[in-house]
């Protein structure tokens, strides 16, 4: 009865700040809009206006072919890419905070990204001694980074949810520290695999970890759209369960939530939006961690309000970043990951001073 | 209104990604096209060249063509005037957009130039990008010359730079083969004291050391980290470096390397230290970098002052 109540004032409370959500998704277009003018070649708002009305077609004058090629080709797949990958980071963070009840939890702590860096570490290296890394090529071509490293991921995870597992219930604690047991061991490995890496294989390991988005076409942005928009719709569908979660396993059991199907649910669902992520893109940190936080200091922790925000807020600062990692060097580019968490550090610690009454989970 | 408001936003996104992913197809045919045909007219008129890897960037430059170059990575540091150029990142993790913004009529890079999306992207942009394999052998490595010659339409200019790598090559070769000894070398590879790598079989630097008359002191494929007790198991006479490594060691720090003090090398204090891209770069510098190794592996002015000179 009365956790009954306490729900009720939790959704009560946030569900008051829709003005939230929209806001947040009015500042992510207004960047989208910015995000496309801006970058190493120049193009003036009035051309991309121009190519993005001729790429419907409305348009009056012909648009520069080069131009159109910048943005249609390059750009917006990026910021697609982006909008997926930090909706997906942050989301999964978000759920897997609730399920852990930690708030340091974040997508690497169930082992997706460190599995992933073992995947493609193996490639990159181990696999010269065996001639493997000509063979993944030949197999699966530019695909075999991503590739290997969703499977790293997806394998490190099932091995740490597979420890925390016994007849069928999920020990949240147990979880979290098989979770960091495995990360230590992927840890070991990558350090074997960059122990014995030549020069460049080691460079473009490095790189890797780094993060990037410039490997985003359409290709790879049509591949990685089933993945997370059927994660996000997922985890959205098992809002209220989080919700009720959050009161304490043991209630949200008695309140009639599967907590053992939901664990399950939540922690299968991160893997596979977040290892695909990581596959195309390397590892983006800080992000999955954040974004949750953020909106709950701001609006309190209904998962309602929580999910989409952190879909939204999310892939506003991945596209933030990416703005900022290729514009800010141009014609090179920094690595993302080395921006959110240069941009997003910053940020957290001052809004966590300003907010330090009202901190919460 | 939650509900309403999420399902609004991903409709947009879907919208967002299907309005665009249409387009793609028809753009990268009508755009190469296009821009095929400017470029095929033909290779003599300036060209805009954004060169990618250090020895590509020498062998334009040799050719005479700085003057077109309009870009390059960061590991293109000879001649001193590359420097002055846009950068455009290591050539092994390039952007599309960054390279396209130079404008660059084509694209000359080293092997190993990436990410493949990168390269496909620019390539679709109508960019003619070229990919020089790596040489092996001092052949080849002419070879590669006469390539990028061909491919800036500079053929007759490549002509004097070989010539000037063959009469260089076979000045190394002879001062080598008048020795009758054949020092036993060891290529350390450095970046810093953690990072230390021994060069074996199969390596650029192996290839330099054989021709300059030496004997690489160890035989296993590849780089291999270096361990003590496999130091003083090679017996090195000589230490080959590049000059990079030098310092990111420091010289001193050198000849304290556990083990080191056990070998001819360390005890003579031989050390040959010669610029990075001049030795393993295999480019114009290949036969002078040669005849720098074999002068200083068989007619050492003073023994322990090797190092000094430079």
């Amino acid at each position: 009865m009365f956790a009954k109540l306490k729900i009720r004032q939790i959704a009560a409370s946030s569900l008051r700040n829709p003005a939230y959500l929209n806001g947040i998704a009015l500042v992510l277009v207004a960047l989208i809009i910015v995000s496309l003018g801006a970058g190493a070649v120049k193009i003036s708002p009035a051309q991309v206006l121009g190519v993005l009305l001729k790429s419907i077609g409305l348009g009056v004058a012909e648009p520069d072919l080069a131009h159109s090629y910048v943005l249609m080709s390059i750009r917006l797949p990026r910021i697609a890419f982006a909008l997926l990958i930090g909706s997906s980071l942050a989301v999964a963070g978000a759920c897997l905070q609730s399920v852990y009840r930690n708030p340091l939890a974040d997508p690497a702590l169930i082992g997706v990204s460190s599995g992933a860096a073992v995947g493609v570490a193996l490639t990159l290296v181990a696999g010269s001694f065996f001639g493997g890394t000509a063979f993944a090529r030949a197999f699966f071509g530019i695909w075999s980074i991503p590739v290997a490293g969703f499977l790293g991921g997806l394998a490190a995870t099932m091995i740490v949810f597979r420890l925390a597992t016994r007849n069928g219930r999920t020990d949240v604690a147990t979880m979290l520290l098989a979770g960091i047991a495995i990360n230590a061991f992927c840890g070991a490995l990558i350090g074997l695999m960059s122990y014995l890496a030549d020069d460049a294989q080691l460079r473009d390991l490095t790189m890797w970890t780094l993060g990037s988005l410039s490997g985003a076409n359409w290709t790879t942005v049509l591949t990685l759209t089933p993945f997370v928009l059927v994660g996000l719709v997922v985890l959205w569908r098992n809002a209220h369960a989080l919700n009720v979660l959050l009161l304490g396993e043991a209630e949200a059991f008695h309140l009639g939530t599967d907590v053992d199907r939901l664990k399950r649910r939540v922690v299968i669902t991160a893997a596979l939006m977040v290892g695909a992520g990581v596959g195309f893109a390397g590892v983006i940190g800080f992000v999955g961690l954040v974004v949750p936080h953020i909106l709950r200091l701001v609006a309190g922790a209904e998962h309602r309000f929580v999910l989409p925000g952190s879909a939204l807020l999310g892939a506003l600062m991945l596209v933030a970043a990416d703005l900022v990692a290729r514009t800010i060097a141009a014609p090179a580019e920094i690595p993302i990951g080395v921006i959110t968490a240069l941009l997003g550090a910053p940020f957290f610690i001052w809004l966590l001073l300003r907010n330090r009454n009202k901190w919460r989970l | 209104m939650q509900v309403k408001t999420i399902v609004t936003w991903m409709f947009l996104l879907i919208v967002l990604g299907s309005v665009a992913c249409e387009r793609p197809v028809e753009h990268e045919n009508k755009d190469s096209k296009m821009v095929s045909e400017h470029v095929a007219v033909d290779v003599e008129k300036p060209q805009r060249i954004v060169a990618l890897g250090g020895p590509i960037t020498e062998i334009v430059y040799a050719l005479g063509a700085g003057e077109e170059v309009v870009g390059a990575d960061i590991t293109s540091t000879y001649p001193e005037s590359v420097t002055a150029l846009p950068r455009v990142g290591m050539f092994r993790s390039i952007a599309a957009e960054g390279v396209l913004s130079l404008t660059p009529t084509m694209v000359l890079g080293i092997e190993g130039v990436g990410p493949d999306t990168s390269v496909e992207q620019i390539r679709a942009a109508g960019i003619d990008v070229e990919i020089f394999d790596e040489p092996q052998t001092f052949e080849q490595a002419k070879q590669r010359v006469e390539l990028v010659a061909k491919a800036i339409g500079r053929t007759k200019e490549a002509e004097s730079v070989i010539e000037t790598m063959r009469s260089e090559y076979d000045q190394a070769i002879a001062v080598a083969g008048k020795s009758s000894v054949q020092p036993r070398v060891l290529f350390l590879y450095a970046r810093g004291a953690n990072t230390l790598l021994v060069g074996g079989k199969n390596t650029t630097a192996e290839t330099m050391i054989t021709l300059a008359g030496g004997l690489n002191a160890v035989d296993f494929e590849g780089f291999k980290p270096l361990s003590p007790e496999g130091l003083i198991a090679a017996k090195p006479d000589v230490l080959l470096m590049a000059e990079k490594g030098v310092e990111s060691l420091g010289v001193d720090a050198i000849w304290q390397l556990n083990g080191l003090d056990q070998t001819p090398a360390g005890r003579n204090r031989r050390l040959i230290a010669i610029d990075d891209a001049k030795l393993l770069g295999m480019g114009p510098r290949f036969g002078s970098a040669l005849i720098e190794v074999t002068t200083q592996l068989h007619e050492p002015k003073d023994a322990g002052n090797a190092v000094g000179e430079r």
